[in-house]
């Protein structure tokens, strides 16, 4: 069964529809990219897969496993294992990230039917985490995001994404803001998570990070809806032609 | 602006002439109503408060009681377990010249001083010796059974030079109306840590009246709580006698179903060199109502004041309302002072990101009000009334998340 399915999907934010029928279908162990200019619908993609409120599903279905999950709020499909990585993760000034991480870990788990882990197993588990992603014992200390550079905050949803071992991960615009070497280590700690286990939406604007995480699918996302899909030599095409040639061309 | 410094020919009165002035003073005034401008925002003429006679003396005395606790019970002192050496408790009554002394502290034509002296008939008066070690915090409860009266509770703090004290203040009690007056004197170089918390019965009401006067390099920090009964008003008054004395004043107050909230500070500096800090933030459901009133006054001669204020309410309903009326007076020009004050909602996208995260939402909301209240929550020095604060909080954030009405609509 397909780890992720969406069916002629339909969506729009207020009275304005922005995806005009969308189908894709992804397997774990995947990692699916797509490409898209601005306005093309990317990130409302990512908001409407993650159940953002205020985006709206008006036809098709979205699947995980089999199993619809457009009746359920974002904090439903977080917990059954679909993760979005921000393209602009917000600060939480007061919210202590040890205390942010471990409500998710934790939420995650009890769907699992796994136990808890109390406070000090968890700050032990994260720091092992947090050391492979370059994120230092004073970044975990302090506030959600409060004060984190630009790559700071990538790494930080990385690290969220390997603590909390999501089976679908949403990657929305992931190089946005980054230097060459911050996208490199980022791109390693996504790389470090890709198994047979787990499904990847790799959601960009550029060729370049493919060439960091290399995608098993490219579709190309256009007005709305896919327009071409193919694989990481579509990318390619895209930074050779731009999106106007694709687009025309389908 | 009243002024409460003590007034000569004042001196020599008698309580019975202090208690026959106030009470022909409420008998003329009633209670006031939203044309007195001090009460604009809470007009106690609309809550029925109008036939309450003040309880009697309750009968017996508390059973055996813990180390540095004392209790009063419908407005009168029930009893105490053994406090440390460093404090003297002295049981006032209501024809003890002392007593007459301290009453001239109140502020004067105020109504919540005339309600005291109406119905005063005893006070308790803690002096507080310097002591080489930290004393444990001091716990005094308000309680209360009679549900058709009102309570008049009197307590009088002295900490002489270099004193130090800790107090948690719990007002609990079932009083119809709680009106329970602190006068605290703070002698050079004394520090005061006070936290209180009211958390009455639902149908109750609380005016309380808090004096503070600061001697040279007093330090006092003052925080409350507000969640309980269906009408709350928490007056402080604090006046700077001398210089480089500093003022914590922190307030919390958590609004549910139609409840009313006031948090109301008056801050004189007098001299200069003096610091006062204030942080309020307050959290409102259904049709609760916020009130924070503050009125900083900088004398000419209250040169090198810091005087700092601010206040942010957060709304989780669109039928609740918070109001602020900050307030600076400032007659001295070499000065640093600044307030503010902001309402606003839960911010969507915080609450979005916590979701994405498999938060549920009435998780997420805790998390972000607890943050929210976190600039006040950081003002408490006691880690373990930190600690019991905290507790309050978490109990009422999942009690009043909203998550499930917002889906719903």
């Amino acid at each position: 069964m397909a780890l992720l399915e969406i069916r002629d999907l339909h969506a729009r934010i207020g009275d304005a529809e922005i995806l005009h029928g969308i189908n894709l279908t992804m397997d774990r162990g995947e990692v699916h990219a797509i490409m898209g200019p601005n306005g093309s619908g990317k990130s409302t993609l990512s908001y409407v897969l993650s159940g953002r409120d205020g985006y709206e599903v008006t036809q098709g279905d979205i699947l995980m496993d089999g199993q619809s999950v457009l009746e359920m709020e974002a904090d439903e499909r977080a917990r059954l294992g679909m993760f979005l990585a921000f393209q602009y993760p917000v600060e939480l000034p007061g919210v202590s990230g040890m205390a942010f991480l471990r409500a998710a870990v934790n939420a995650r788990r009890k769907e699992q039917g796994l136990e808890e882990v109390d406070q000090l197993g968890f700050v032990k588990m994260a720091r092992v985490v947090a050391k492979t992603l370059g994120v230092s014992d004073e970044m975990l200390k302090r506030a959600v995001n409060v004060g984190f550079s630009g790559g700071e905050k990538k790494r930080y949803e990385i690290l969220q994404m390997a603590l909390l071992e999501p089976s679908l991960a949403v990657l929305d615009e992931t190089d946005s803001g980054l230097d060459v070497d911050a996208l490199k280590i980022v791109s390693e700690g996504v790389n470090a998570q890709r198994g047979k286990n787990v499904g990847m939406l790799v959601i960009t604007h550029y060729q370049r990070l493919l060439d960091h995480i290399v995608p098993d699918y490219v579709h190309i996302l256009a007005g709305g809806q896919i327009v071409k899909t193919g694989d990481k030599s579509l990318a390619l095409e895209v930074e050779k032609n731009g999106y106007a040639g694709i687009h025309n061309a389908a | 602006m009243q002024g409460y410094t003590m007034q000569p020919e004042l001196a020599y009165a008698d309580i019975e002439q202090l208690a026959g002035n106030a009470h022909s003073a409420l008998t003329k005034s009633g209670w006031p109503s939203r044309k007195d401008e001090a009460w604009k925002f809470t007009p106690l003429d609309s809550y029925g408060l109008d036939r309450l006679d003040a309880a009697n003396c309750p009968e017996g005395e508390a059973a055996s009681l813990q180390d540095q606790t004392i209790i009063f019970k419908d407005g009168y002192f029930q009893g105490a377990g053994a406090l440390d050496s460093r404090v003297s408790l002295i049981h006032l009554q209501r024809d003890d010249k002392l007593l007459v002394d301290w009453l001239q502290l109140l502020p004067k034509d105020h109504h919540l001083s005339h309600l005291l002296l109406d119905n005063v008939s005893e006070a308790i008066l803690l002096e507080v010796a310097a002591a080489e070690h930290d004393l444990a915090p001091l716990n005094i409860q308000f309680t209360g059974q009679q549900v058709s009266a009102s309570a008049h509770p009197l307590l009088l703090v002295r900490l002489a030079e270099n004193a130090a004290l800790t107090v948690i203040e719990q007002h609990i009690s079932s009083n119809a109306l709680s009106a329970p007056v602190l006068v605290a004197d703070l002698g050079k170089s004394a520090s005061l840590h006070m936290a209180k918390l009211q958390d009455q019965a639902s149908d109750t009401s609380h005016l309380g009246l808090s004096v503070l006067k600061l001697a040279e390099r007093a330090k006092m920090n003052g925080f409350t709580l507000s969640k309980g009964g269906k009408l709350a008003r928490m007056e402080s008054h604090v006046e700077f006698m001398a210089e480089y004395a500093e003022l914590v004043l922190s307030a919390i107050y958590l609004g549910a179903s139609d409840q009313h909230h006031d948090i109301t500070t008056i801050v004189q500096h007098e001299v200069p060199n003096c610091a006062s800090n204030q942080v309020i933030r307050g959290v409102l459901n259904k049709e609760a109502h916020g009130v924070f009133q503050g009125k900083v006054r900088v004398a000419p001669d209250a040169q090198k004041t810091d005087g700092q204020q601010m206040s942010r309410a957060l709304l989780l309903s669109r039928d609740a309302v918070a109001d602020a009326k900050p307030e600076l007076e400032i007659f001295a020009d070499d000065v640093v002072c600044a307030h503010g004050a902001t309402v606003g909602e839960l911010d969507e996208t915080l609450m979005f990101y916590l979701n994405s995260r498999g938060i549920p939402k009435a998780q997420a909301q805790a998390m972000l009000i607890k943050a929210f209240l976190g600039d006040a929550l950081e003002q408490i020095e006691d880690a373990a009334i930190a600690a019991f604060m905290n507790q309050i909080i978490d109990g009422w954030a999942e009690a009043n998340h909203t998550a499930l009405s917002a889906e719903n609509n």
